[in-house]
């Protein structure tokens, strides 16, 4: 058998849809947040039909699996909602100050070096001993809809 | 959404049993009232009303709500082999050039998934130095316009091109072997490998032995044969072939001046940034006199009030035009008094008057403000610049006499870089027409040019096109011109070709197309090279063309630099940069040999009348090449702030003469006029244009395109109430406004009208500004001059806010007082800030429309306009000081008492102009957002004012509540409804395709506004956040930033201390907009300083002292209440 030389593209079925006023991206949550796959998509290990996964889908995730790391937000809203993104935004937390001491120029670190002059906020956010993504605005608006 | 959805209430209804349908008819008695304002189009598809929708509600919710649930299945297709450089989501950036035969600017061109849809200056590289015009932004939408040309055309109807490139070809041999003469006729070509091409094309059919055109790189060597060659280009009449280069708009007069002074038939290059003092007499050049592109940024540059040494723009003219508004001094003369203007100021400065011109008749003012100009042109010898915008040889050698008696041939004007783009030579074409009805020509071929419409004798030049045996049009549409031809073969739109361009002679540039051919169109330099056997058809991806380029540039331009070793890695970087330049190697200036004497006789030949007429080109439609593109048609002139028309602009007291209404309004009609020139007429409404010279008019070029009915575009034509094209008396499209061109005779732009009446007709003209005056809040627009502003503390120019409180009458700054609780946006994190220099700002309108294509901000009409529902998130807005104001914003108490604010609407005779863009200030107390009852403005901690489209349900109460009336309410389904049909361009498949897929379109109820271009702001924090580094100056942009070419506009995080917008908010001169409302807006404004002196002004704000500041407060206050009374 040899190569036909006749390309034809695969067409997937798209099954993570996303509303048109919604502006996602990828790699602001995996290269920036350092999220796995896995977080959002569940264990695809096991699947051989792509589907969205539920909320406990994703809790599940590496309770059960070898080798996969468990989520630390335990989702209870449905998945590709506004509120499930918004529960996450909540409780992720963000090591400003470890940026920081890894590199004060950083990105967070300039954040964190911006906070300290304002420690009355910054004390605020620290209440629960973490910065959440929410607290440095991941909870506005215009963070996804424009 | 749910507007796509299809409701249908009954079985009935969803079969369209014969009988549902006829009732369904019946059930609209009122078809017009509930349609046009309750219904849009997708709706009226299911012929469900909203209100009838409503009422059925109640029992077909169930199967609406069924259907709902049904997820669609999309489909996502991935590339095979995916192209190296496109990562869909990702926006690719390419460097070109951009020349239309009229504006040239070194671009970049955004792509999305390999589709341009918007365009800005290239910061970078090429002279333009980032600077574009309104016209080159909105370029890339007119790439999308349906009426383009979808491929060549035999007699009117749609052919292939080898049947029309072997009729083409034989009607050329035919031609050659009659004898007979064959023409090319174009706009100026500045191509070098086009020159190549055209030469060997006349080579083969027997023309004189090709013209080598200029290769790139031959700049080095003395300034070029070959320059010269491009420019003169003069081939005798009773040559076989002719290349005949046409421009619209003639720069010939300066050409013959620069022969005839120092033996050069060109245009030298000009330096504003280095003229210390400029005079311009009817030069219009920070809008359309030459290169606008690269003067408005060195304008810019010499315009700085923290330089050693501020230019002074002295500016003498008929018209209010965009330069003059930016004048310090400005005079007030009749085109035919230009002239006697320039042998003045010649008198002044070189001693010697031009004989035979009687200058006394200027007025005095006239002679005082040029008696001024001279001392300081004097005393600024080698650095300072006068230029005139008349194409009259006359006077361009006076020009050049007073710059040589100045001796500015070194610094300010190089004669040894000259300009090549406009090298019109206005009596070849009269030849040709001539020519054409003596039946010599055999074959025309015409590209980039349009002369049935753009030439004073059109009508006879397109009746003469029958008398040539051969008549082809490369252009891009049927246009006046093209639909009177045999054969039409489409030329390919500007981001569809390879190009190069050799715009001035030390530069070369490169077009590269950034989109495959969207139409079966071909590049006018291919079908040349078919023609002469240079090349065969290939089709859309023939690179015939872009070979010819690389060749010329492998020939000429490799050899002439060091730095490559190989042609590849040459060729690539100037394809990267999409230009290159040489070294200009400087020569002695000849000596001046201009005869003034002949000057003098032609000057004085010039005779004025009742009525004299200036033809201008405006920002928008410049010759009315993309008369067919929405955004430009809608957007608002810069002075007159008029979209979507053509009018005569006249002083207020020559329109009270002519018993015409003064008044422009939503319901207040202007007049119409006829003016008649010989057999001439032109119908047009007439505008109160403040600092028009008394019995002058002006009348915008570019208008009263497609009189025939030609496809050339939806837009260029008038839209009705209903938005339906109206039918013009050939009961075809009306074209809008009236074609001035064809009363503009020799290319001459000024001439005299033999009458101008009033035909009692009356006419809207759609305006967006029509107050005058900032009605005395003098915290809008601030303005001081040099001299206060070099002399005096902050506080006499720039007058902060005082508040005392309490008992013991502490005195604050405004700012120390909240009225909420305060938002966190300092320290914490970015805080996004805007600076706008009103000193820099010339009032272009390129940010206009950077931001339409930025943010897909709709185009809604014109009767949408006139009733002030423009949706333009960026305005422009223009004041005029008035006669109780000596500057805008300031005012005599005195005279203010006497006349109230209705003395404030009364702009001077000739007023001071300030230029200032307004767009959502993202103020830190949002007014708008404390009355939104669900929350869609919301305030985020970066200081953005976020306007959630999903949660709004249309109140406006946000729009009534914002002190800066920047908020625009979706009144309509602009993408669907049908009134915007012609003029929308989201209407259609095509026209969609210029949509930024990063922003939402927005949908009929909600309101927007300016989101601080919060995609490209997400994106840049994005880039840094991934690099892991600080966010650094020109990491975050706006689209109005990116493209001013004055760099007006400054944006960057305010909580950065080391970045520019934050030094730049904390200087003297920057200030607030309403301040004392308490807003606290993150946009900066600084102070205009103008070079003039105003001594009322001077007194106004020297007299200020501390104690005055409190009481203005108060005054301040009191005016609020007043203000909101007198509306």
């Amino acid at each position: 058998m040899s190569y036909s030389g006749v390309e034809k593209p695969i067409k997937w079925v798209k099954v993570h849809n996303l509303p048109d006023h919604v502006y996602f991206n990828h790699s602001q949550h995996v290269v920036v947040g350092g999220l796995d796959c896995q977080a959002c998509h569940g264990n695809m290990r096991k699947e051989t039909v792509a589907r969205v996964m539920t909320s406990a889908d994703l809790n599940a995730v590496g309770t059960n699996d070898d080798g996969l790391e468990e989520n630390a937000v335990k989702f209870t809203r449905p998945t590709l909602t506004m509120g499930w993104c918004i529960e996450c935004h909540r409780e992720s937390g963000i090591d400003i100050a470890g940026a920081a001491q890894n590199d004060p120029d950083s990105y967070y670190g300039v954040i964190h070096q911006r906070l300290l002059t304002d420690k009355r906020t910054y004390q605020s956010y620290l209440e629960d001993d973490v910065v959440t993504v929410a607290e440095l605005g991941g909870l506005e608006c215009a963070k996804c809809h424009y | 959404m749910g507007t796509t959805k299809k409701y249908w209430k009954g079985l009935d209804e969803l079969n369209a049993t014969p009988a549902f349908v006829e009732r369904a008819e019946k059930e609209f008695a009122q078809e017009l009232t509930v349609d046009q304002f309750l219904a849009d189009d997708t709706l009226k598809e299911s012929s469900t009303g909203r209100r009838d929708f409503l009422k059925f509600l109640g029992f077909s919710v169930a199967a609406a709500t069924l259907a709902a649930c049904e997820a669609p299945v999309v489909k996502a297709v991935p590339y095979v082999v995916k192209p190296e450089d496109v990562t869909p989501g990702v926006a690719n950036w390419y460097a070109s050039s951009y020349y239309d035969g009229y504006s040239y600017a070194s671009v970049l061109v955004k792509t999305r998934e390999g589709r341009p849809i918007h365009i800005k200056g290239n910061r970078d590289h090429g002279f333009t130095n980032g600077a574009i015009n309104p016209q080159i932004a909105a370029s890339v939408l007119s790439l999308y316009d349906g009426e383009r040309l979808k491929g060549p055309q035999m007699t009117g109807a749609l052919a292939d091109w080898n049947g029309v490139d072997s009729e083409v070809i034989k009607g050329l041999n035919a031609a050659q072997s009659k004898g007979k003469k064959i023409v090319l006729l174009s706009s100026t070509v500045i191509s070098p490998t086009g020159q190549d091409i055209i030469g060997q094309f006349m080579a083969k059919f027997g023309g004189a032995a090709p013209v080598m055109g200029v290769a790139p790189a031959e700049g080095n060597a003395a300034p070029a044969e070959g320059a010269e060659a491009i420019v003169a280009g003069d081939v005798a009449s009773n040559d076989k072939v002719e290349h005949i280069q046409y421009d619209a708009v003639s720069y010939n007069g300066i050409r013959e001046a620069n022969l005839e002074s120092f033996g050069k038939r060109i245009i030298p290059d000009y330096d504003f940034s280095k003229a210390k003092v400029i005079v311009s007499v009817g030069a219009d050049f920070l809008n359309s006199w030459l290169l606008p592109t690269q003067f408005m940024g060195q304008y810019q540059v010499g315009r700085n009030p923290d330089a050693e040494q501020m230019s002074k723009h002295f500016q003498f003219e008929a018209n209010m035009s965009i330069t003059g508004s930016n004048a310090d001094v400005r005079g007030m003369v009749k085109p035919s008094e230009y002239g006697k203007v320039l042998a003045f100021l010649h008198k002044e400065v070189s001693g010697t008057g031009v004989n035979g011109v009687d200058t006394a008749s200027l007025s005095e003012d006239v002679q005082a403000k040029l008696k001024m100009a001279a001392e300081l042109l004097k005393k600024n010898k080698g650095t300072s610049l006068v230029v005139c915008g008349s194409n009259r040889k006359s006077h361009q050698v006076v020009v050049n006499s007073i710059n040589n008696a100045l001796s500015n041939y070194a610094l300010t004007i190089d004669l040894n870089n000259p300009i090549n783009l406009f090298v019109s030579e206005d009596d070849k074409m009269t030849r040709l027409l001539k020519e054409m009805n003596e039946k010599k020509i055999g074959a025309l071929i015409m590209w980039d040019t349009n002369p049935a419409y753009s030439h004073a004798s059109g009508d006879a030049f397109k009746a003469a096109l029958a008398n040539v045996d051969l008549t082809v049009s490369m252009a891009r549409y049927a246009d006046e011109t093209a639909t009177a031809c045999q054969y039409i073969c489409p030329d390919h739109h500007a981001l569809e070709s390879w190009y190069d361009f050799n715009p001035k002679m030390n530069h070369y540039s490169l077009a590269q197309p950034t989109i495959r051919p969207l139409n079966d169109t071909r590049s006018a330099m291919e079908s040349l090279m078919v023609w002469a056997g240079m090349a065969n058809h290939v089709g859309p991806d023939s690179t015939n063309f872009h070979d010819k380029i690389k060749s010329t540039w492998q020939q000429y331009g490799f050899p002439t630099q060091t730095k490559h070793l190989d042609f590849f890695s040459y060729w690539n970087e100037c394809v990267h940069n999409s230009c290159s330049s040489m070294a200009v190697t400087p020569q002695p200036t000849p000596a001046f040999a201009g005869n003034l004497a002949n000057a003098g006789k032609d000057i004085a030949s010039v005779a004025g009348g009742e009525w004299e007429i200036s033809l201008y080109q405006k920002a928008s439609l410049g010759i009315g090449t993309q008369s067919g593109n929405p955004w430009l048609q809608e957007m608002p002139d810069p002075i007159s702030k008029v979209s979507w028309d053509n009018y005569v602009t006249m002083s207020l007291g020559d329109m009270k003469a002519l018993g015409l209404s003064t008044e422009v309004g939503q319901e207040s009609p202007s007049g119409m006029v006829s003016v008649k020139v010989g057999e001439k007429e032109l119908l047009l409404p007439v505008y109160p244009q403040p600092g028009q010279t008394p019995k002058t008019i002006g009348i915008a070029l570019g208008y009263g395109r497609g009189e025939g009915g030609e496809k050339i575009g939806r837009s260029s034509f008038h839209t009705d109430f209903f938005g339906k094209h109206e039918s013009g008396s050939n009961g075809g499209r009306k074209s809008i406004g009236a074609n001035a061109f064809k009363i503009a005779a020799n290319g001459i732009l000024e001439l005299n009208a033999d009458s101008i009446t009033k035909t009692g007709e009356n006419y809207y003209l759609a305006c967006s500004q029509t107050h005058s005056t900032v009605m005395a809040r003098n915290s809008i627009v601030k303005e001081t001059t040099l001299d206060i502003y070099k002399n005096q503390p902050k506080e006499a120019y720039n007058h902060v806010h005082m508040l005392h409180s309490g008992w013991n009458h502490d005195e604050n700054h405004i700012s120390e007082y909240n009225l909420w609780d305060e938002h966190p946006v300092e320290n914490v994190g970015h805080r996004w800030a805007m600076t706008i220099d009103l000193s820099s700002c010339i009032g272009c309108g390129s940010c206009l429309i950077a931001c339409q294509s930025e943010n897909n901000v709709p185009v809604v009409g014109k009767d949408e306009i006139r009733r002030g529902r423009d949706m333009h998130w960026l305005r422009l807005d223009r004041y005029y000081a008035s006669d109780v104001e000596p500057a805008v914003g300031t005012r005599d108490e005195a005279k203010f008492d006497a006349g109230g604010f209705a003395a404030l609407e009364v702009p001077s005779e000739n007023p001071k102009v300030v230029h200032m863009p307004m767009m959502c200030h993202h103020c830190n107390h949002a007014p708008c957002e404390t009355v939104c009852p669900v929350a869609a403005t919301t305030h985020s901690n970066e200081g953005l004012n976020q306007m959630s489209y999903n949660r709004c349900i249309g109140t406006r109460y946000c729009a009534n509540n914002c002190p800066y009336k920047v908020r625009r309410f979706n009144w309509f389904n602009y993408p669907s409804y049908r009134k915007f049909v012609e003029v929308n361009p989201a209407q259609d498949d095509l026209g969609r395709m210029v949509l930024n897929p990063d922003v939402v379109v927005r949908t009929r109820g909600v309101m927007e506004k300016c989101s601080f271009c919060v995609q490209k702001i997400q994106a840049g924090k994005l880039v840094a956040k991934k690099e892991d580094r600080k966010l650094v100056d020109g990491d975050v942009t706006t689209a109005c930033s990116d493209v001013c070419p004055t760099n007006a506009i400054t944006v960057g995080d305010w909580n950065d201390v080391e970045s520019l917008v934050r030094k730049s908010s904390q200087e003297d001169r920057a200030y607030q907009a309403l301040e004392e409302v308490g807003t606290k807006p993150n946009i900066w404004y600084k102070v205009k300083v103008r070079n003039d002196d105003n001594d009322a002004l001077e007194a106004i704000q020297t007299a200020h002292d501390s104690g005055h500041g409190e009481e203005h407060a108060e005054e301040a206050h009191g005016e609020e209440s007043n203000t909101e009374a007198h509306h």
